[in-house]
């Protein structure tokens, strides 16, 4: 019979992966993946602990992919200069079970904002050379992550095109107002 | 600078300094397990895409590396058994004319004045026969011990050839687990940094070592393809043609000594056989290895090895030295290599790391 800390410590570690395959489940890009695919997901993925006030990426810094949080707080932070003067924006706080720069899967574009840690923070990060890697090693299962981030930035031009239409729509009202 | 930050740069210095003495001290001794693991490395970048291959036929990874590990050796064992009658061909007829009334170094003889009788000067040196025959007689006097340490050297060979299978097949088969215990050490601070790099230059090696290897099997080929045409139009009664396009692909990966290294065996061949009209097939057999040459400098290597991985005759001639003092002719074959790797791994931290600063 396994002794009780033993069995303590598996319970613990099992609750621990479940908790890492419930945060892959729930990222967007990860959607529609069986059972087995998330395991390959998991084994895939970068398990990191940041400080209170560690950056997890940092604006301009060519971008490599994406994080789960699976514990803690992360606020988006975009400096900005007005003139000589450096000012920084908070865009968001993001907490468990969010995720950030999925899009950095597809391409090194600088990052547009710098990711702060606002307390002890756990983090899943998955990166364009296993997404790479899984494309060569399982097509399937690259297959469908990049048909969903295809579908991620569909979702993401539409909304894009539907606030740019509504703003030259309201233009429009403004200058017909003026006249 | 503080009085602490100062404490602190000498501290690290000292660690420095001792570090790096101590490893020079134990070098030497860590010489051949270092080779073997390099070895190991060159061995799992230039598999890695094939065991992915495989994989991606829904077979597991540990099953795909073993696979992958079998097909290596079934192959060195075809290799090897195609390769060793022929060696021990060749080694018989040159013991035969060895020991029957010098007949290896008459030929030689009367093939040189043959050639020198074709050509306008002397061109060839008259005592080069001698000389032969000197160094036949050394060679006579010290077979047994040469041959007890071919004996040694191929027990050698065979266990760090297992090594380097056996490191292998874990390089494969653990890769992603070796790759995140190493990116563990990392700081957060440089671990994206790191990660990056390291996928780049995995990748950019991955294709430079298939890119060295296809070129070396292309020039084997085309080596056996012209030798093959000169033999069957011209009678010219080349011997062992497989055995010196292996080579000749081979000693391609030495630069500048490689080509002239892998036309040597069929000349002598050539000389050897004594064809009617020698000239005439020793031109054409240098013939075929400077079109094998112009082959593979111009439509092979540029697009399979890639310009990036270029590096300065200066730099190739060092590195050859330095390879060559190392492990001698296989040194000299992976010194290029290595030395491509080291250039890759530079060329993407250098134009990689700046892109991470504040």
């Amino acid at each position: 019979m396994a002794s009780p800390l033993w069995t303590q410590i598996r319970k613990k570690e099992k609750s621990h992966d479940e908790l890492i395959k419930e945060a892959i489940k729930n990222v967007n890009i990860f959607r529609n993946l069986s059972d087995k695919e998330i395991s390959e997901v998991k084994n895939a993925v970068y398990n990191r602990t940041y400080k209170k006030g560690d950056y997890i990426f940092k604006q301009d810094h060519p971008g490599n992919g994406m994080y789960i949080i699976l514990t803690g707080t992360v606020q988006i932070i975009q400096e900005k200069f007005i003139g000589e003067e450096k000012t920084e924006e908070i865009l968001a706080t993001l907490h468990s079970g969010d995720f950030l720069g999925e899009l950095s899967l597809l391409d090194e574009a600088p990052r547009s904002a710098s990711a702060l840690c606002t307390e002890l923070t756990e983090t899943m990060g998955f990166f364009r050379g296993d997404l790479l890697d899984m494309v060569n090693r399982k097509p399937v299962l690259g297959s469908k992550i990049i048909l969903n981030i295809a579908r991620v930035l569909g979702e993401r031009l539409r909304i894009t095109n539907q606030m740019l239409s509504e703003l030259q729509e309201k233009e429009k009202e403004k200058n017909n107002e003026h006249e | 600078m503080s009085m602490s930050e100062n404490q602190r740069f000498i501290i690290r210095l000292i660690l420095f300094i001792v570090l790096t003495a101590g490893f020079i001290l134990i070098l030497p001794k860590l010489q051949t397990i270092i080779t073997l693991i390099v070895i190991s490395i060159l061995m799992f970048t230039l598999l890695d895409p094939f065991v992915d291959k495989l994989e991606s036929f829904n077979i597991p990874r540990a099953v795909s590396t073993l696979l992958m590990i079998l097909i290596i050796l079934l192959l060195i064992a075809l290799g090897v058994s195609r390769i060793v009658p022929l060696v021990e061909n060749a080694a018989q007829q040159i013991s035969q004319s060895f020991s029957s009334d010098n007949t290896f170094s008459n030929k030689i003889e009367s093939g040189i004045d043959y050639l020198n009788s074709k050509l306008p000067l002397n061109a060839i040196t008259t005592d080069l026969p001698e000389k032969i025959n000197e160094l036949l007689n050394t060679l006579r006097q010290k077979l047994p011990g040469v041959l007890m340490g071919f004996g040694r050297g191929l027990i050698n060979a065979l266990s760090g050839f297992f090594f380097v299978l056996f490191i292998t097949f874990f390089f494969l088969k653990d890769e992603r687990a070796i790759k995140k215990g190493i990116i563990r050490l990392v700081p957060n601070k440089h671990f994206e940094m790191s990660l990056n790099i390291m996928d780049k230059i995995q990748r950019q090696l991955s294709a430079y070592l298939q890119g060295l290897s296809l070129a070396a099997t292309s020039v084997g080929v085309t080596s056996i393809i012209g030798l093959f045409i000169v033999n069957t139009f011209f009678d010219a009664g080349i011997n062992y043609i497989v055995l010196i396009g292996i080579w000749a692909g081979f000693a391609n990966l030495i630069p500048y000594i490689g080509p002239t290294a892998g036309a040597i065996p069929a000349i002598l061949s050539v000389l050897m056989s004594q064809p009617p009209n020698t000239m005439l097939i020793v031109v054409l057999v240098i013939g075929v290895f400077v079109f094998v040459q112009f082959l593979d400098n111009t439509f092979v290597s540029p697009y399979l090895v890639g310009k990036s991985v270029e590096l300065h005759p200066l730099i190739v001639f060092i590195v050859l030295i330095i390879g060559g003092n190392l492990m001698g002719l296989l040194g000299m074959m992976f010194a290029v290599p290595v030395a491509g790797i080291i250039k890759v791994a530079f060329h993407e931290i250098v134009t990689n790391a700046p892109k991470y600063r504040s």
